[in-house]
């Protein structure tokens, strides 16, 4: 049972971990904030 | 509401605003990281050792990833003390290992400044796991909240140029002056004075003790290092209690001086923040104006939650009960009240819990009137902003002071700015997602919970008032209370599961939009005030911004309210 509980805390730490990333990109240029081509 | 009543509250904010005022002041000398030179050269071996460096300022993603690395590792850690405790030293109960889901449960809600307690202390816990485990995340969860509303401040008060453009500060420098400096040293002061008003410190075995009944039956006292956790359970808005009963415990607060201070404890820092704030935006007016915004919601709910409690039962009034108040008893109603604070100081302490996210308890919430009970869930509901935990419920506030002066912005035609900083499209995603977290978790887990066998099964009062036990506990949980409505059988697996989600998202999925919140605003210019910039720091704005709190943060939970609580008081009062 221990696996299934601390794996419980590993995926909660995994999605807000996921969260920063994808909000740093949130209204971020789509072309990496340089020159439009 | 009672002379009493009144002339307590009243010296209750004379007293915390008259103490906050030099916390903050010094809280305002950590955020701008201004600390004496003796300071800095105490903490200088503590990053060498760390192998960090203090002055490096981080940009706000490095800043989050570094924050929930933290507090993940502190999650893993208390996790397994919970799961060892038997095999550990300080046990001289002889306690057990922790179930694992229970260890899942109170690891997350520790972790998440939560203090959801599915375990009674002195019945499950070693004193290693209290001290070494709970009480060292009582000062990391604490010192995690401060430092996320000191980048949030510095967000504001970064001119947007120069070197550091878009950089928040070091999280680890921010954890560790604000344990070392703020946290450790008034948290020892209060437990001395705990101490000093009778909380036992002790490594001491429970006592065997015999009652003084002709009987004399034979009754086991626990023991253990309370005050120490005492402290920093209320500077910190913890929550957590030594032993079950928390705060209506006499080895926990055993007079009613030891309950006054109590109550100031849970509130100073938040209050402190306010004014931290105001100064480092450079314009104090700022913080009084959040401030008041505050303070006027916490006093409306005082005035409803006390004169509840004072007009008692009607049902008992029917059977001829004399509930009135005199010379010989409190009156109204004392059910799950200690008669040594009485209504007027349980109903106090009951407002000041919840309205900042303690969760710390002294009375019995599942026996207040039903209006008498809304109060503490309504505060709860309200995203934990009216005063708040410490540092949560400062960055809780400045995201709907955000959203007010976007709404403002919307009703004039201007593009919305606060301190300077235009509040873009960017910032409003961010802050919608802030904002929207907390009620999804609160709204979809009793949903869950009410239609699951399991969540059913916890329920000991069936009914409206079952109904009001499990929104009670998941708006506890997912705002990061942690007090209970009491009643609800929450140390399953189930429930320790769905509370532990929602500690924790409700946690940190509030502080990553946060954080990224603070990066975006410190990358942005400081723009001078004109004459169509929107004033944030006057009566006009405080409306404002009460009116945003109270219609976004309250309006999610009117259709679950009318089910429970209402009800309640609508069948009681028929």
């Amino acid at each position: 049972m221990d696996v299934v509980w601390m794996g419980a805390l590993l995926a909660l730490w995994s999605v807000v971990a996921a969260m920063a990333v994808g909000l740093d990109r949130l209204g971020a240029p789509k072309n990496g904030g340089g020159e439009r081509p | 509401m009672t002379a009493s009543a009144g002339s307590l509250l009243a010296f209750f904010l004379f007293a915390l605003v008259l103490l906050a005022w030099p916390v903050g002041k010094f809280l305002a000398a950590l955020c701008n990281e201004r600390l004496p030179h003796w300071m800095q050269r105490i903490e200088a071996p503590l990053y060498k050792l760390a192998g960090t460096e203090p002055g490096k300022s981080m940009h706000w993603l490095a800043y989050a990833l570094a924050l929930l690395a933290f507090n993940g590792v502190g999650a893993i850690f208390l996790y397994l003390l919970q799961r060892l405790q038997g095999f550990l030293p300080l046990n001289p109960a002889a306690m057990g290992a922790v179930s694992p889901d229970s260890a899942f449960d109170s690891a997350v809600s520790f972790v998440s400044n939560t203090n959801w307690q599915g375990y009674g202390g002195e019945s499950t816990m070693s004193y290693l796991t209290q001290m070494l485990g709970f009480t060292v995340q009582n000062f990391f969860s604490a010192a995690t909240g401060i430092a996320v509303a000191f980048v949030l401040i510095r967000g504001f008060a970064r001119r947007g140029d120069g070197k550091s453009k878009g950089l928040v500060g070091n999280f680890w420098a921010d954890l560790t002056r604000i344990t070392l400096w703020l946290l450790v040293p008034l948290s020892f002061v209060l437990a001395l004075f705990f101490v000093g008003q009778g909380v036992i410190q002790n490594f001491d075995p429970y006592k065997t003790v015999h009652t003084v009944e002709a009987t004399g039956s034979a009754q086991t006292l626990a023991m253990g290092p309370v005050a120490s956790q005492e402290a920093i359970k209320m500077i910190g808005t913890n929550g957590g209690g030594f032993f079950n009963a928390n705060s209506a415990h006499p080895y926990e607060n055993p007079t009613a001086l030891s309950n006054l201070l109590q109550m100031i404890a849970i509130f100073l820092i938040p209050a402190a923040l306010c004014f931290a704030f105001g100064r480092v935006v450079g314009d104090r007016r700022q913080g009084w104006a959040v401030l008041a915004a505050m303070a006027a919601m916490f006093v409306a709910a005082v005035m409803v939650l006390m004169p509840a409690e004072q007009a008692g039962n009607p049902l008992l009034a029917s059977l001829g009960v004399d509930q009135v108040s005199s010379a010989l008893q409190s009156g109204g109603n004392m059910e799950g009240k200690e008669v040594r604070f009485g209504i007027d100081a349980s109903a106090l302490f009951a407002a000041i819990t919840t309205a900042a996210s303690c969760g710390a308890v002294n009375a019995m919430h599942d026996s207040f009137t039903p209006l008498g009970g809304i109060v503490p869930m309504v505060l709860m509901q309200l995203g934990e902003v009216v005063f708040g935990g410490v540092g949560s419920g400062l960055y809780g506030m400045l995201i709907f002071a955000m959203l007010a002066v976007f709404i403002a912005g919307l009703m004039i035609g201007r593009t919305p700015e606060y301190l300077g900083k235009k509040i873009e499209v960017r910032e409003m995603k961010l802050i919608s997602i802030a904002i929207l977290v907390t009620p999804v978790l609160v709204l979809a887990g009793t949903a869950v919970a009410v239609m699951a066998g399991a969540g059913k099964a916890g329920i000991a009062n069936p009914g409206a008032h079952g109904f009001s036990e499990i929104l009670y506990a998941l708006s506890s949980a997912a705002n990061n209370n942690g007090s209970a409505f009491a009643g609800l059988s929450a140390n399953t697996p189930f429930y320790n599961g769905l509370l532990g989600l929602a500690m924790w998202l409700g946690r940190f999925a509030v502080i990553v939009p946060v954080l990224a919140i603070a990066g975006s605003l410190a990358a942005k210019q400081r723009l001078p005030v004109t004459g169509g910039t929107l004033p944030t720091h006057g009566p006009l704005f405080v409306s404002l911004l009460i009116g945003t709190v109270l219609l976004v943060g309250l309006l999610n939970y009117v259709p679950a309210l009318a089910l429970g609580p209402v009800v309640e008081h609508l069948v009681l009062w028929k």
